[in-house]
């Protein structure tokens, strides 16, 4: 047996519900007990989009390679864009090949592995990158050994050295050991692995419906993300007249098993003298000349479902396998601001700042690599500025830039709002680039990041121990302090406003004004008469306070 | 020669304790508070003006008239002297264009006196600082063709640097084109303006903050200042007085300047500039 196009495409879809399945689970993998989870959803959302995929999309080759398109420009987080680099990683191997026995699919965990370390400027062994080259280093083995003739049998060792792997993470990071976890990313690796080795053996994992999943997504709800999920477009119905020659009841059998493969929703009865057929099909042609073998065609019927969808929602039809509609901003000025933010006010406070583009996103919502080059595509300048804000977004934004190519696209190391607002406010719109990148790293590297969230579960690290509910307050993204109240959090947090003159504090949508002009003021007691204490709503979820101090 | 009389205008911001008693002749610009009709500058109390403005209360200027230049000057020249003025730049007001066309009136009807007019293309006490300088040339014996000279030659070194509070006042004023925004004012970013050489008010850069700012105006003349500790410098503020005394200390110990003198920013210029507002004066290499 080997794997071809239909074949690795069943495998990808299997992968993407199984990890759909497990996504809550992986996204409570969190080393912080902080609320801010969001592996198992960044990983969920990137390898979805690759439920568009169809059937009969050709050579593996070809299937591979749109898979990883599609994966590519949905890659959100860190982990996703490590995700998407690997099935990159593995197109490039599969090139020009029809299908892949147990030394191209050696090669190919080889490439992809190779492909993702090199993406990865620090690469920690411990998390999805070990599992990925233990994959690559098993694959080889089995290749050139036991399963050189059974790529199944390969497929299914490589799972099972990557769960031995995962199950070792927590000896190759020392923080994972401590909260007693395996590495959330790796997990979802596996969780993939063993997604696509169903599909091999002919179970394809399936998505659970949505009500059995309760934790669905707020963005799902979109609705371009809705059309995306209608893998079939056309919903065929027809009745077919049996000719005489295929006359009799179940004769029909190799025609309903071709149909079954070009989509999903089947209903196939096979009657004595007619066929009556339904079913969802990108391929409503194939599955008509088909049914014409067998008979004359007594009523048909096709109606294209994303319009259906489409009109329901109001919106514009846009399929899935259509390159996205762009709107592409011509430059109308040197440089231009493409910021990731979350909440009302600290969105207004970037405009405020000139950023021309924001997108939503930060913490438990990563905006995706497709995300940032519409953001970039909409801002009409030569030199475009990406500020992520987040050290989890910045992977994705940087592989955004690469995609881009009509305009300079940089990718600022912004770690956290507070970092994004000083580079904005030292930029000079009229200075060249290399002097305004100085002055921005420069802001960056000065500015002093607090947050404050609160425990999601009990844990120990580094020592300390924290109760479930307790509050958080870190110093550029390290926990500082472990509270019951949040106002004594903040109190011992302001004693990183000594001999500052320049202090930002947003507070979030659960804190209230007055809570935080209270907080104001320990900052300037510790900062001093001179110095500038702001207090703005931010607006932002999770985080009651984000302080910037300069 | 003819004795000479300096006439200034109110926009120049100077006190009486910072004359000392000099002789100087000034004419008044006139503001309209909302509801209480036009009065004279110096009839005004300084500090019940500002709790008005930040009460959000309307100020409005009005330029000096031919006719009050006519009113004030003739008297002089009746008297046998004849006029150095020492006005406003051109490029915020149409006072002096007042002034000078009431010069060249009264130079036709009184040819055997000379009214001469030295546009500083300055304000508040970047104007007053220029007029002191003359007082002080006048008072060491000085002709009027010598100070006219000196004022000419040094008024693009009188550099003026200062800081708003709030822009909404200058918007509001029209002293500054409405594309002069200051990113950042959520965050409040202030801006660093300056008087450029045709007089008119220029954001150079921004400062993160109040001390920020305060401490920008600092620099900008530890940058340009011609050797600051022969020099007398002039602090106009919005009554703002501490911030004021913050920037004038570090300019003592730092600088090493001969003088300080702090002033309130008068009614005609603080209607357009707003409380909070801290400029400073110097003579430097270039505005």
């Amino acid at each position: 047996m080997v794997i071809d196009g239909q074949i690795f495409c069943g495998m990808l879809i299997s992968a993407a519900n199984a990890l759909d399945n497990n996504k809550t689970i992986i996204n409570n993998m969190n080393v912080f007990p902080v609320p801010d989870g969001d592996t198992g959803i960044n990983m969920t959302l990137t390898m979805s989009a690759i439920k568009t995929l169809s059937r009969s999309d050709g050579s593996l080759s070809d299937v591979a390679e749109k898979g990883a398109n599609i994966v590519l420009r949905a890659a959100r987080g860190n982990s996703g864009a490590i995700l998407s680099l690997f099935f990159r990683g593995m197109a490039k191997s599969f090139r020009g090949l029809d299908a892949a026995g147990s030394t191209e699919l050696a090669r190919a965990f080889r490439r992809g592995s190779d492909e993702a370390y090199k993406a990865v400027m620090n690469p920690t062994e411990g998390t999805i990158l070990t599992i990925m080259r233990t994959c690559a280093e098993k694959a080889e083995k089995g290749a050139a050994g036991k399963y050189a003739d059974d790529v199944v049998g390969l497929f299914a060792y490589i799972g099972r050295k990557a769960e031995e792997a995962l199950a070792k993470t927590p000896e190759q990071l020392p923080v994972l050991k401590e909260v007693n976890l395996v590495d959330a990313g790796g997990y979802g690796f596996v969780v993939i692995l063993n997604g696509m080795l169903a599909a091999l053996r002919h179970h394809p994992v399936e998505a659970l419906s949505a009500d059995e999943d309760e934790e669905e997504s707020v963005e799902r709800t979109f609705a371009e993300v809705s059309t995306a999920d209608i893998r079939f477009g056309y919903c065929t119905e027809c009745i077919v007249e049996k000719d005489t020659v295929h006359r009799g009841e179940g004769s029909a059998d190799s025609f309903k098993h071709f149909v079954s493969e070009l989509g999903d929703s089947m209903v196939f009865v096979d009657d004595e003298e007619i066929i009556k057929l339904h079913i969802h099909t990108n391929h409503p042609g194939r599955v008509l000349e088909a049914a014409l073998e067998y008979g004359s065609l007594m009523t048909v019927k096709i109606e294209n479902m994303r319009n259906q969808h489409s009109e329901i929602l109001g919106v514009s039809t846009s399929t899935a396998e259509e390159e996205p509609v762009l709107y592409r901003a011509i430059p109308e000025k040197k440089y231009g601001f493409v910021s990731v933010c979350m909440g009302d006010g600290i969105r207004d406070t970037f405009c405020d700042l000139g950023v021309d583009q924001i997108i939503f996103g930060g913490q438990t919502m990563n905006p995706s690599t497709q995300d940032i080059i519409d953001g970039v595509n909409r801002t009409p300048a030569e030199i475009v500025f990406v500020l992520p804000n987040n050290k989890n977004i910045y992977m994705v934004a940087q592989q955004a830039a690469t995609i881009i190519e009509d305009k300079k696209v940089i990718v600022l190391a912004t770690k956290n709002v507070p970092q994004g607002i000083s580079a904005m406010l030292a930029i000079d719109p009229d200075a060249e680039l290399d002097v305004n990148m100085e002055s921005m790293n420069a802001a960056i590297d000065a500015v002093k990041a607090l947050s404050v969230t609160h425990a999601v579960r009990d844990t120990t690290l580094n020592d300390v121990k924290i109760a479930d509910g307790q509050y958080l307050g870190m110093v550029d993204g390290k926990i500082d302090t472990v509270c019951d109240s949040l106002d004594d959090c903040m109190k011992q947090l302001s004693a990183q406003a000594e001999g500052s003159s320049f202090i930002t504090i947003f507070y979030g949508e659960e804190t209230t004004e007055e809570a935080a002009l209270t907080v104001a003021e320990y900052f300037k007691e510790k900062a001093g008469v001179m110095a500038d204490v702001n207090v703005i709503c931010g607006g932002q979820p999770l985080y009651p306070y984000l302080v910037s101090i300069e | 020669m003819n004795p000479y009389v300096i006439l200034t205008d109110s926009s120049g911001d100077l006190t009486d304790e910072i004359v000392a008693g000099m002789p100087l002749e000034t004419v008044q610009l006139e503001v309209i508070l909302d509801g209480e009709g036009a009065k004279p500058n110096c009839d005004i109390d300084i500090q019940d003006f500002y709790a008005k403005l930040r009460s959000k209360k309307n100020a409005t200027t009005s330029a000096v008239g031919i006719d009050a230049f006519l009113a004030k000057m003739e008297p002089i020249l009746q008297a046998g002297n004849d006029i150095l003025y020492i006005g406003f730049s051109s490029g915020l007001s149409g006072t002096f264009n007042a002034g000078f066309v009431a010069a060249q009136e009264l130079a036709e009807k009184y040819p055997d006196r000379t009214i001469a007019t030295v546009n500083t293309r300055a304000a508040s006490l970047g104007e007053g600082l220029l007029v002191y300088l003359a007082l002080k040339m006048k008072q060491d014996g000085a002709d009027m063709e010598t100070v006219r000279q000196y004022l000419e030659n040094n008024k693009l070194h009188l550099c003026h640097w200062f800081t708003v509070d709030d822009l909404f006042f200058l918007k509001r004023g029209g002293r500054v084109n409405a594309a002069t925004a200051v990113v950042g004012t959520m965050l409040g970013i202030k801006p660093i303006m300056h008087v450029d050489n045709k007089g008119k008010l220029i954001k150079v850069t921004t400062a993160k903050g109040r001390k920020g700012s305060i401490d920008a105006l600092f620099e900008k003349m530890k940058e340009t200042a011609i050797e600051p500790e022969n020099q007398i410098i002039f602090i106009s503020h919005g009554d703002c007085q501490a911030d004021a005394e913050y920037l004038a200390n570090r300019i003592r110990n730092e600088l090493h300047v001969k003088e300080v003198q702090i002033g309130f920013v008068g009614p005609v210029i603080g209607a357009h500039s707003g409380p909070g507002t801290l400029a400073l004066f110097f003579l430097g290499t270039e505005r």
